[in-house]
């Protein structure tokens, strides 16, 4: 099948169930990378970056 | 071990945006105040400038740009110096960013009031100052990415991939919506017409909300509010899924705004669905945020700042709950063109935004003035009397919005509509409107509460800003190096997925991670876009519709100048209520030769797509000059320069030649003496006013091309008289054309 042939067989109704699928596939793609048990220590303590720099006034704790 | 490397912050840029983020939002506060108080009293409107058509704009584009726009650069620049260890790549991009940033925004106040605009929501500027935003935030990229490059931290923390989203999908939205043709110094139109038009502008201004004032806040939420606790996020994998699922799902949200138009119906369910999908993310960005500060909310009660984040958090969801629910067809028929639609966008601007702003601004203002803050009573007292402000904001709006889409949809016993006079629904708002106002006054003296705060801790900074030198690791590539010459063999991707090396590569690799954020954007905004266009089917041509006369081409600009959108629909869904009110549902096929569409999105005077042949022109006439002489009671402006001011005859030749450009079929006439055939039609109308008695000497003048139009408006398919439509063909549930 040419790919031509194929985008005209594409009805707008195939255009939103193609998206929904390619959502779903990604979703779990991330979701399945990102909570397997083995990315849990690296990804933490990633998480207490912001608390990492110091400036002038997180030394002094103003606010 | 790398060697380790010495440097400083550039807080001074900073301190800048921060300063003009709180003027901005003065300005933008007090001119929304202006056109609330507008509505509630039609005298306050000042022709021509600052009539409610021209400063609504002006007051959208000033909070969007100007104050949430320069908040997202306070955040960007100060948390990303932090996050990456490492000073901006280059001083002098970062001044030019701040610099024709502010003269922009200072061009926008003084054309929009002039009346120059592209007519199309949140996307106004005219094409100079479009393509000047294009080149700041070429600049600001630039200087970002290359930030990205000198980083000494390996990991990107998740508020930095917000803020990578934002800058490519920003670039992305103004660039397609904005592309227009030129028919003068100030003058354009979009290339794109009717629907597509539609189309593209609500994908734009449904992904202006997400990546103007939901993803950079969201980065701004992810570094800050840890920071005000001391603690960080609850769950850093939560955010990471909250970044994937937002970008994937916000870019196809678009088609929500345009339920029940001449938009094709799969559009729109694509629409519905990926809205409410949004929920998901969202709630789980919100919970994320609240639990941040578990066992620490004893410290909310004492600080101002705290206390800001928690609500600015607790309104992302509401909004975020608010906004799927609106989205669901049955719900939006009855809120869509009403006041919920503006309850809701306060509640995310005013709570989530705002808040965030302000809990950012004053847990800067002591580090950036490096001396305490002035008084945090003041700060204190600043949180309490906006929240009451946004509730009573919020309340009144909530409580217009669904008392107008009842009584417009409202029959009574015998069949009729029980409120045939538009005014009727109107005037049952206007103490509602007043309330409004009372919440927005609230929440502006809380603005200047914190102007008074900034302006007296700044008196009290040091007489030389302390710049600490800071010392990090510099970052090598051995880490690359780590993945391609690793223990274990990479044995294909999903073998390296398992060991956590890829994801960690892209993650940390600017470049690649970038493209995958705009691959997730552009593969959704194509699969969006392309079958609006390429679908003939989608736009059943209509062989009556032809283009606009010259003169009624005129008429339409002058539309599009006052911003007559800000209040008029031109889209007849297809209700029955509505269709008995305005004659029969808008077809897609009518609007083909519409650059730009002027469907509107908010009712705050009746829709005009059928209004051509309703009224008599001298009607128009009278109304115009003083709407209250014929609609008592009426809240629209008065316009009385269209009687003084005449019709530039020169310029309508340009207007039709650039008109034709874009492919509106005209005929040779019309394109060698355009001005020839306006004359005559202003002729004939200004006669037909005489002869309907109403003032003489008007062909000259701007009002003819106006009533023009809008005699024209909706007349090219045979219309059934409203009166005869009682028993329309039940359309209710789809927007298909038979
Ligand atoms: C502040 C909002 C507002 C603005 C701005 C506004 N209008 Fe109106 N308009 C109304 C309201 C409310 C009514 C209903 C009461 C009345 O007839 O005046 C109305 C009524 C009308 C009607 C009469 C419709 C009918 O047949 O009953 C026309 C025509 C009209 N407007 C055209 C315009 C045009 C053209 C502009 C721009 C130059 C404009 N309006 C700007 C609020 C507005």
């Amino acid at each position: 099948m040419r790919l031509s042939e194929l985008v005209a067989t594409l009805t707008p109704a195939t255009f939103t169930i193609v998206a929904l699928v390619m959502f779903v596939l990604v979703f779990v793609g991330v979701a399945v990378r990102t909570l397997r048990p083995a990315a849990r220590a690296e990804l933490d303590a990633a998480g207490s970056m912001p608390l990492d720099d110091d400036g002038p006034g997180d030394r002094e704790q103003r606010s | 071990m790398s060697r380790t490397e010495t440097f400083r912050y550039d807080d001074d840029i900073v301190r800048k945006f921060m300063v003009a983020t709180l003027v901005w939002g003065a300005v933008g506060m007090l001119v929304g105040l202006w056109i609330a108080l507008q509505l509630a009293a039609p005298s306050l409107n000042v022709a021509p400038y600052f009539t409610f058509g021209r400063l609504r704009p002006l007051h959208t584009n000033a909070v969007i740009f100007a104050f949430a726009g320069n908040a997202v650069f306070s955040a960007v620049y100060y948390s990303s110096q932090r996050l990456l260890k490492t000073r901006m790549w280059s001083d002098k991009l970062g001044r030019f960013h701040f610099w024709g940033w502010q003269a922009i925004i200072a061009a926008a106040a003084i054309t929009l009031p002039l009346g120059l605009t592209q007519g199309k929501e949140y996307a106004e500027l005219e094409w100079p100052i479009d393509l000047a935003i294009a080149v700041v935030w070429v600049v600001f990229a630039i200087n970002f990415f290359a930030t990205l490059r000198i980083r000494r931290e390996r990991h990107m923390y998740v508020a930095i991939w917000f803020y990578i989203a934002s800058i490519v999908t920003v670039a992305l939205l103004h660039i397609f919506n904005n592309l227009s043709l030129p028919a003068g110094a100030f003058k354009s139109y979009s290339i794109y017409a009717g629907v597509q038009d539609a189309f593209m502008q609500w994908w734009y201004g449904h992904n202006a909300v997400a990546f103007v004032l939901t993803t950079p806040f969201l980065g701004l939420m992810y570094y800050f509010l840890p920071k005000a606790a001391g603690r960080p996020v609850f769950s850093y994998r939560l955010s990471i899924l909250h970044f994937w699922t937002l970008v994937f799902l916000y870019i196809w949200a678009g088609p929500h705004h345009l339920h029940y138009t001449a938009l094709p119906a799969w559009a729109s369910t694509l629409g519905m669905v990926f809205s409410i999908m949004l929920w998901m993310p969202s709630w789980g960005g919100m919970i994320n945020g609240l639990l941040t500060l578990r066992g620490a909310w004893n410290k909310v009660a004492e600080d101002p700042v705290l206390k800001f984040f928690v609500v600015g958090v607790t309104f992302y969801g509401m909004s975020t709950f608010e906004g799927p629910m609106m989205s669901i067809r049955s719900v939006n028929a009855l809120s869509h063109y009403t006041d919920w639609t503006i309850a809701h966008v306060h509640g995310g601007a005013l709570g989530w935004v705002g808040f965030m702003t302000f809990g950012m601004i004053y847990w800067l203002m002591p580090r950036l003035f490096q001396t305490e803050l002035y008084s945090k009573k003041l700060a204190t007292l600043h949180f309490w009397i906006a929240t009451i402000g946004i509730v009573l904001y919020v309340v009144a709006m909530w409580a217009a919005g669904i008392t107008q889409g009842l009584m417009w949809r409202a029959f009574d016993e015998t069949g009729r509509l029980q409120y045939p006079d538009f005014l009727q629904t109107v005037n049952r708002l206007i103490p509602m409107y007043w309330v409004r106002a009372l919440g927005g006054s609230l929440y502006i003296t809380g603005t200047l509460m914190c102007a008074v705060n900034m302006w007296k801790t700044w008196r009290k900074r040091p007489a030389q800003y302390e710049e600490p030198e800071i010392t990090a690791p510099a970052l090598d590539d051995s880490h690359e190096e780590d993945l391609r010459h690793g223990a274990a063999p990479p044995a294909g991707a999903l073998a390296r997925v398992a060991q956590a090396r890829f994801h960690r590569k892209w993650e940390g690799l600017p470049r690649l991670f970038t493209i995958l954020t705009v691959v997730a954007v552009l593969v959704a905004s194509l699969f969006e876009i392309i079958p609006t266009f390429v679908i003939d089917s989608n736009v059943p041509t209509i062989k009556s519709v032809k283009p606009y006369t010259p003169l009624e081409l005129y008429g339409r600009d002058i539309y599009i100048r006052e911003g007559c959108y800000n209040c008029h629909s031109q889209m007849v869904r297809p209700f029955v209520d509505e269709v008995v009110r305005y004659g029969d549902y808008s077809k897609p096929g009518e609007f083909v030769y519409d650059h730009p569409f002027q469907w509107g999105s908010r009712r705050i005077g009746p829709d005009l797509h059928r209004e051509g042949g309703r009224r008599s022109d001298v009607w128009h006439v009278h109304h115009f000059r003083n709407p209250r002489s014929t609609s008592k009671g009426s809240i629209m402006p008065a316009y009385p320069h269209f009687y003084s001011d005449d019709i530039p005859w020169d310029v309508i030749q340009d207007r039709v030649d650039a008109m034709a450009m874009l492919g509106v079929p005209y005929d040779a006439t019309a394109l060698h003496d355009a001005s020839g055939l306006a004359h005559a039609q202003a002729k004939q109308i200004a006669d037909a006013i005489v002869q309907q008695g109403g003032p003489a000497g008007l062909q000259d003048k701007e009002v003819v091309a106006l009533i023009a139009y809008l005699q024209r408006l909706g007349t090219d398919i045979k219309v059934d008289q409203p009166a005869e439509a009682a028993a329309p063909t039940p359309t209710a549930m789809t927007t298909e054309v038979k």
